[in-house]
Parts: structure tokens; C-alpha cells; sequence
């Protein structure tokens, strides 16, 4: 396959589907991300490679990990928005996320995350969810 | 009114708009009507403008801290405004969806010299208004204890 002639929602729609429906994250990285892939989570070390082992890491730590993904953007200049509720454990409140992904020629080569624990519902000031 | 170069990812070759102008908001693109709420929420800092005018009386929040509906809303941020008056949004980037939804990257700051927050803001336009709201919000930290050196933005 020639990577380069699928488009930015192609691409993603392929990253989208290993690493968030199947949770095969490290499968996902291997297939399309870049090898410099530039990093802004400031959790993890930048390009793929050093991605790849904090994945690994996190695999092995919450094997039951799940990520519901709510809605997704695609972006009129190869960004794309993934809207998702994460959760290390099936019985957790859980993460609310957004992925940002800049894709280039079939790779995602920057991404950008913001993460934020969802509040107990009753202190919440609204009664429609984070989603 | 036109984008200030490098100020914003605005079509640079859409035509000069009024942001507070909403006689044809039902005529407006989903784009068109997030780049006129953008310019007044986030880059004049002016929430009463922004929302009176682009804000569904009846937008449903997804924010747990804020409470739902387009007064409410105002109220809070006003009072935040009052209270703070150098807060401040740097916008980053926009994706400009292909749908009804448009997000919007940004660095918010209570005061000049804090880190402060990096957020993303998600917005559902249908008519002319914005309907519905969801963001996430995360404290940007301290860079000596980053994994890498790209920020987050």
C-alpha cells in the first residue's frame, strides 16, 4: 500500500480503528505514526519509538483499559479532533480526552493531548455529562 | 473586520465580517459563525458580546463546572472577568470541521504570569448559533518536570 495517496481522514480513520476501538496501541504506532513524531503530552518523550515503550508500559498496567470515543473532527487541513472517555478499569469515572493528530503523507507526525479526570456527577453544576 | 496576520487561522480570503453583525446568522457557515464568536471570545476577551450574540439562549454546557444554558454561563464568566480582569486566551489552532462541529486549541491564563491552562473547546453550530459546548481542560506544568521539550501547544 501506498500510504502517501490515502488522505488525512483515511489515515486516521486506520489509526482510529486499531488504536481506540481495538486498544492495540502499540499495533497503531507501528503502522502510522512517524518515527519523529512530534510529542506535546508532557508525559511522554517525543518521536514514536519512546511513545512506544511508555504505551507498552501503560498495556501491561491497565490491560483493561478502554476508550470510548465520542466524536471525532476532521479538519479541513489534515488535523484531526478525537473527542474520547478513557478509562484504566471498566468500574472508573474515568478521563475525559481530546487527541489532536497533524497528519502528513499517511502519518500522524504531531499530536497533541489534554486530559481531564471526570468529577463525581453530584458535585457536577450540570446534569448533562462531559460527553 | 480581517484576522491580524498570524493571529488566527482564519480564510484569509474570506470577505471583511462584522463579528458582532448577526442579521444573516442563519445564511452563516458553521466557520463563519465560529471565526465571528472566536474573535470576540477569545481574542477581544469580551464574553458579554460573544455570547449575546452567537450563544442559543437554551446551549447545552458539557463543562461539570459551569451551569447549562446561555445567561447562566455569562453570569459566571463575568463575575470571573471582574474578579480578573488580565485573564487572556491565546488561540493555537482551530479545526475547522467538515460537520457541525468546530474545535478550538488554546492557552488560557487567569493572570499574565502563570502557566496556566491548556484547553480545548468543542463547539456544536446549527442556525446561526452555537447549541452545545464540551471542553477539557488541563493545567500546563511546570517545564522542568516535562518528558520532552515541545510544550503544549
Amino acid at each position: 500500500m501506498d500510504r502517501s495517496q490515502l488522505s488525512p481522514r483515511e489515515a486516521a480513520d486506520r489509526f482510529i480503528e486499531v488504536f481506540y476501538r481495538q486498544n492495540r496501541l502499540v499495533d497503531a504506532f507501528r503502522e502510522w505514526v512517524h518515527p519523529d513524531y512530534i510529542q506535546h503530552d508532557p508525559n511522554s518523550g517525543t518521536g514514536r519509538d519512546a511513545t512506544i515503550e511508555a504505551l507498552e508500559a501503560h498495556m501491561q498496567r491497565s490491560p483493561n483499559m478502554s476508550h470510548d470515543i465520542k466524536r471525532v473532527i476532521y479538519g479541513e487541513d489534515g488535523t484531526v479532533c478525537v473527542h474520547d472517555h478513557f478509562r484504566h478499569a471498566p468500574d472508573q469515572r474515568g478521563l475525559a480526552v481530546v487527541d489532536l493528530f497533524r497528519i502528513k503523507d499517511g502519518y500522524l507526525v504531531e499530536h497533541w493531548d489534554i486530559i481531564q479526570p471526570i468529577p463525581d456527577p453530584a458535585t457536577a453544576k450540570n446534569s448533562n455529562g462531559m460527553f | 473586520m480581517r484576522p491580524a496576520p498570524g493571529v488566527l487561522p482564519w480564510n484569509p480570503d474570506a470577505p471583511p465580517f462584522d463579528p458582532r453583525d448577526t442579521s444573516n446568522r442563519a445564511r452563516l457557515s458553521v466557520r463563519e459563525v465560529a471565526e465571528r464568536f472566536i474573535q470576540l471570545f477569545y481574542v477581544e476577551d469580551n464574553p458579554r458580546d460573544a455570547f449575546m450574540a452567537w450563544m442559543h439562549p437554551d446551549y447545552i454546557q458539557h463543562n461539570p463546572n459551569a451551569p447549562t444554558g446561555r445567561d447562566a454561563t455569562l453570569a459566571m464568566m463575568e463575575n470571573s472577568l471582574s474578579r480578573l480582569p488580565d485573564l487572556s486566551h491565546k488561540v493555537h489552532r482551530v479545526i475547522w470541521g467538515d460537520t457541525d462541529l468546530v474545535a478550538i486549541h488554546f492557552h488560557f491564563k487567569y493572570e499574565p504570569d502563570t502557566r496556566g491552562y491548556s484547553v480545548v473547546d468543542i463547539l456544536r453550530i446549527d442556525g446561526g448559533f452555537i447549541r452545545e459546548h464540551w471542553d477539557v481542560i488541563q493545567e500546563v506544568p511546570d517545564p522542568a518536570t516535562a518528558k520532552n521539550s515541545n510544550g503544549m501547544f
